[in-house]
């Protein structure tokens, strides 16, 4: 393979890849803290992205702004899913949350096919940003930022949840609830900001995902997957798994794509999936635990 | 009685169809250092939860601070004035020295945290030495004096302890015993419940003997170690 197209492929990897790890941090987080394997994770994605694209269409505003928008948007919606619904099982076995938001999502999902319909909308930005050329390696500067905004985010949410009040109180709640519940954390209210959290990372990824991908509400599902994959390649309820997680899924796919056809990727991803879970069950970063 | 600081009168509880305290009445006066000792099963545990908000007595009356009150949250009960080193001391692992104390001052809006910082860090200078280590890579009286700090980080007037000599060396819990009676001499009354009498009469100026639910014995603890009915249940005498 020719250094070029090598360096070309690696670098497309890595620029899906920062995008993915910021859905999979939020997915991360809540499995993690929650222990809830939220299925709505998904759809949330695309709340966001058309949250971003009509933010385009009517008022002009720029996706990587609306980012901050989708992100409030779905904070609400997901603290009071939590607060509302989930926190009522919260502590039931995993199957039963899973049950739950499972219906939830089939609920949203629907609500979102019957709004907008199925039919793919792509954001077509007036001005975009232009190609950056190194090296004979092309990269789209949209691409590029999307990717950057990404990665920042998803660092935010890491020192969030070490630096601040509200992310000692996640952290807490999470190893011993009724300890936490006597410093006088108020458990269901952490849990509702922490699942409001995870949706403010998948809507601020679905915001950014909107100048690359086509939306609908029917790719709700690869979004989940993805996130579902990356959770367990990175090692479950780390941020900085699904950082790296969602890093090696990008090249993965991407240098997958190249050598078995783009039509492969799902496959390659869940077949790196199943050999993962046959030789490392703990990830890459191979750490059990939320940190 | 009319010792309105801190105070349970009458107070029942229990778990479900359970009954496990009956008639229970202690009260800890400001700055004082108080005890409650039993057997295993006796019911300490127990009036701590009811204390703390966790469990809602069946009858009876919870005074803190002069007022009643019914049916606090655990957060309003520590928001009053009242602070817990839980049993087993029950650190959130996977979090640093540092973000467990301050934890313990998660409900204070005021600017004076870092200041109770330093006073912790000064009572257990280890800790300051291991702030940024891991809660579990802390032997056992490490963490017992992260607890104790983590406590006094809610800033309360009054401490309940659960167990402070649990699974430590001796040698340690005297040397937490020195550092309570500084932390006590700050103005925090101290309710220490113990299996270990003798640690909890040096300690302490009054006890209560709890036993079945009921408080069995009560009065000044160098009284309370000269009964002998004390003597041979509890110290072996």
């Amino acid at each position: 393979m020719a250094a070029t197209l090598f360096f070309q492929v690696l670098v497309n990897g890595l620029v899906l890849g920062g995008l993915y790890a910021c859905i999979a941090a939020g997915f991360s987080l809540v499995w993690g803290v929650l222990n809830i394997i939220n299925i709505l994770h998904g759809t949330f994605v695309v709340i966001g992205s058309y949250s971003a694209y009509y933010a385009y269409i009517y008022l002009g505003v720029h996706p990587f702004i609306s980012v901050v928008l989708a992100g409030i948007i779905l904070f609400i919606i997901g603290y009071l899913f939590q607060r509302g619904i989930i926190n009522r099982v919260v502590a039931a076995p995993v199957l039963i949350t899973l049950s739950l938001t499972f219906g939830l999502d089939l609920f949203l999902n629907n609500s979102l096919l019957v709004v907008f319909s199925a039919d793919y909308l792509k954001l077509n930005l007036a001005n975009p940003l232009g190609v950056l050329q190194f090296a004979g390696i092309y990269v789209p500067v949209d691409r590029l930022a999307a990717m950057v905004l990404a990665l920042f985010l998803t660092c935010l949410l890491y020192w969030v949840l070490e630096a601040s009040r509200i992310g000692r109180a996640i952290v807490a709640v999470r190893m011993d609830r009724e300890a936490a519940t006597l410093m006088g954390v108020n458990a269901k209210h952490i849990y509702a900001v922490t699942f409001g959290l995870g949706a403010l990372m998948a809507g601020s990824a679905g915001a950014m995902l909107s100048v690359i991908f086509p939306i609908s509400p029917i790719v709700s599902t690869l979004y989940l997957s993805k996130a579902f994959v990356i959770c367990v390649l990175g090692g479950l309820g780390s941020v900085a798994g699904a950082m790296v997680g969602g890093l090696v899924l990008g090249v993965v796919e991407s240098f997958g794509g190249l050598i078995f056809g783009p039509e492969h990727a799902m496959t390659i991803s869940f077949c790196l999936l199943i050999l993962l879970l046959i030789f490392r069950p703990t990830g890459i970063m191979g750490k059990k635990g939320y940190e | 009685m009319s010792n309105d600081f801190f105070r349970l009168e009458n107070v029942a509880a229990g778990y479900g169809d359970i009954q496990v305290l009956w008639d229970i009445t202690i009260d800890v006066e400001p700055n004082e250092i108080v005890c409650m000792v039993g057997s295993n099963g006796a019911g300490k545990s127990t009036t701590l939860k009811l204390i703390s908000g966790l469990l809602k007595p069946w009858s009876g009356r919870v005074i803190i601070g002069g007022e009643e009150v019914v049916y606090a949250t655990p957060d309003q009960i520590l928001a009053k004035g009242v602070g817990q080193v839980p049993e087993g001391r029950r650190l959130f692992n996977g979090m640093s020295v540092k973000n467990n104390l301050l934890m313990g001052a998660y409900l204070r809006k005021d600017k004076e945290v870092d200041k109770d910082l330093e006073f912790v860090y000064g009572l257990f200078p280890i800790l300051k030495e291991r702030r940024k280590q891991d809660a579990k890579t802390l032997s056992g009286g490490e963490q017992q004096m992260c607890a104790i700090g983590r406590g006094i980080m809610s800033r309360p007037k009054l401490l309940l302890i659960d167990e402070l000599s649990l699974g430590l060396a001796p040698l340690v819990v005297e040397q937490l015993t020195e550092t309570l009676k500084e932390i006590n001499k700050t103005g925090i009354s101290i309710l220490l419940v113990e299996q270990d009498v003798m640690t909890a009469f040096e300690l302490a100026n009054r006890g209560f003997v709890l036993e079945s639910g009921r408080v069995f014995l009560k009065g000044p603890t160098r009284l309370l170690a000269d009964n002998p009915t004390v003597r041979e249940a509890y110290m072996g005498i």
